[in-house]
């Protein structure tokens, strides 16, 4: 028997690893690819609380989950376009050096 | 030890094994492969929560669809750690960090200082299948549903102008 609350320990370990990643790194794809671990995060979270819940409500956050995929995937296109127009503009995708808006 | 206990902690630790290599690896290209690693590991903790649909969907959608795209354009930029440059340490990246522990630390000791809880109910037999899940979706999140097939459509017509050198 697992508690919930450990599922729970396990998504915000997941989720703080990946915001030490966003916070740290230089590239912006490493960034990137620590906010699609936030966003698993949550999903765990989301299923975790189904899980324990059952029934209709718990179907509720498989659907939410769901959801939660599609808007990480649209999210990582639209970024990855952004990551590619940027590295084309300056010449570099360094965050320290990417900084402001202005060239 | 039941089989979710066995099952669970194992894919726990290695999930956990495979966000750290994302964190630390110098390579975005190896990064991107420890995330892979790490999604299926998720996927199987996803089944384990008998969620089966949503654990599919994951090696799928993103391990095989999102993460692809990552390693494309991985490898169209082409990028190694010496372009980068000299790591700075600066105030934010050490606030940040002490934030993101501390986040970590205030969830450890709530989950080990919570009273003992009681069982899960064991899963029905039609809970987190395509049909269950499918029904769900199009009953209680219409709309939602509806929002994101448009969010999808903006975000292809989106990522290709702003990925074109000239529109």
């Amino acid at each position: 028997m697992v508690p919930v609350s450990h599922y729970l320990l396990f998504a915000a370990l997941l989720f703080g690893i990946g915001a030490l990643g966003v916070v740290t790194r230089r590239s912006a794809l490493t960034v990137f690819m620590c906010v699609e671990l936030m966003l698993n995060a949550a999903n765990l979270t989301f299923l975790a609380f189904a899980r324990e819940q059952l029934g209709s409500r718990g179907l509720s956050g498989h659907a939410i989950a769901i959801l939660v995929m599609a808007v990480a995937a649209a999210e990582a296109a639209v970024g990855l376009a952004i990551v590619i127009a940027v590295f084309r503009t300056r010449g570099t995708v360094n965050l320290d050096e990417v900084k402001t808006l202005k060239l | 030890m039941s089989v979710e206990q066995a099952l669970f902690y194992p894919l726990a630790i290695l999930s956990t094994l495979g966000a750290l290599g994302v964190v630390l690896a110098k390579n975005p290209l190896h990064g991107a492969l420890w995330l892979v690693c790490s999604f299926f590991f998720l996927a199987a903790i996803y089944v384990v929560l008998g969620a089966h649909l949503v654990g599919i969907l994951q090696i799928i959608v993103y391990a095989g669809a999102i993460m692809v795209l990552f390693l494309f354009v991985i490898m169209l930029l082409a990028l190694s750690e010496a372009d980068l440059g000299e790591r700075k340490v600066t105030l934010f990246k050490i606030l940040g960090g002490a934030a993101a522990l501390s986040g970590i630390g205030i969830a450890a000791r709530l989950v080990f200082a919570a009273p003992p809880q009681t069982a899960l109910r064991p899963i029905p037999a039609d809970f987190g299948t395509v049909a269950a899940v499918g029904r769900t979706l199009f009953t209680e999140f219409p709309l939602q549903f509806e929002a994101v097939s448009l969010l999808l459509l903006v975000a292809i017509a989106g990522a290709v102008v702003v990925a074109k050198a000239r529109i």
